[in-house]
């Protein structure tokens, strides 16, 4: 392309914005006009969002406050639950105590004390815990299993680890206090001595 | 809407909250508990374990399980050893 060829395509350019440039001018002369016309729509345009707008607010003022309200009683009610299944859990205690009471009668508060009957003190205690058991499996307790199986931080809570002559390694020695969960939820950890395996000599 | 949430991440226990409605609320972890201890042990099977579960099995796997780390964050291994 010749340098001639492009000024002359940049002069027609130009000349066409000039073009366009007055053409819109003339039609803005014309919506001027219009504009002396839409006030009175505009102004009414306004006034129904103004009035859209404080519905809109005042509806807002009132969930916050049914929100608030429906917080406040849904936390009553929580704690009206709680102490309900709470207190139901503990009234079937009472049976068991009754039975610790009368099996703790003849002895005295304080002091040495042998039962009359030994072998029948120890099989009436051994009764109430069965009877303590049977009420924690009625609501739906397990023990964890404990002695021998193999150590799963999910069900047990290691104490300790000490090496064991038949136990394998990290496998479940002996068992300081019982696991206890009720169906996948684990209440309380068994805690446990793991073995290392068999002493190193 | 975006979400506000809130991460407390302390030396030996950690803990979550999000807005709900302008009130915190702290979410509770899977076994209930509303803070997690800041633990993490890799079992010997490769598994990743967190918080109380790390914790548990932390006696027994104490090489394998890392606690107390926020008070090395940002320090070189030379400074830590």
């Amino acid at each position: 392309m010749s340098e001639e060829t492009i000024k002359s395509a940049a002069e027609l350019a130009a000349e066409r914005a000039t073009r366009i440039a007055e053409d819109a001018s003339s039609g803005e002369s014309a919506s001027d006009k219009s504009a002396e016309t839409a006030p009175a729509e505009l102004l009414g345009k306004i006034a129904s969002l103004q009035e859209e707008l404080e519905a809109a607010k005042d509806k807002h003022l009132r969930l916050v406050a049914e929100f608030d309200n429906f917080r406040r009683r849904n936390a009553r009610e929580y704690a009206e639950i709680r102490d309900t299944a709470q207190a139901k859990a503990l009234q079937a205690l009472f049976p068991v105590i009754d039975n610790f009471e009368r099996a703790l009668q003849d002895a005295p508060a304080e002091g040495d004390w042998t039962p009359s009957d030994p072998v029948g003190f120890a099989k009436g205690v051994r009764l109430i815990r069965d009877q303590l058991r049977k009420l924690l499996s009625d609501a739906g307790l397990e023990e964890v299993p404990g002695e021998g199986q193999p150590f799963d931080p999910n069900h047990h809570d290691a104490l300790t680890q000490m090496p064991h002559p038949t136990v394998p390694a990290d496998h479940v020695a002996s068992v300081h206090a019982r696991g206890w969960k009720k169906g996948d939820k684990v209440l309380r950890h068994a805690q446990v001595v793991v073995s290392g395996g068999p002493a190193h000599t | 809407m975006s979400k506000i949430i809130g991460i407390d991440l302390g030396t030996t226990n950690s803990c979550v909250a999000v807005m709900e409605g302008g009130q915190p609320t702290v979410i509770a972890n899977a076994e209930g508990g509303r803070t997690t201890p800041s633990i993490v042990g890799f079992a010997k099977d490769g598994a990743r374990l967190v918080g109380q579960v790390a914790k548990r099995q932390s006696i027994t796997n104490a090489e394998r399980t890392i606690y107390s780390i926020k008070r090395f964050m940002g320090r070189r291994r030379s400074e830590v050893r």
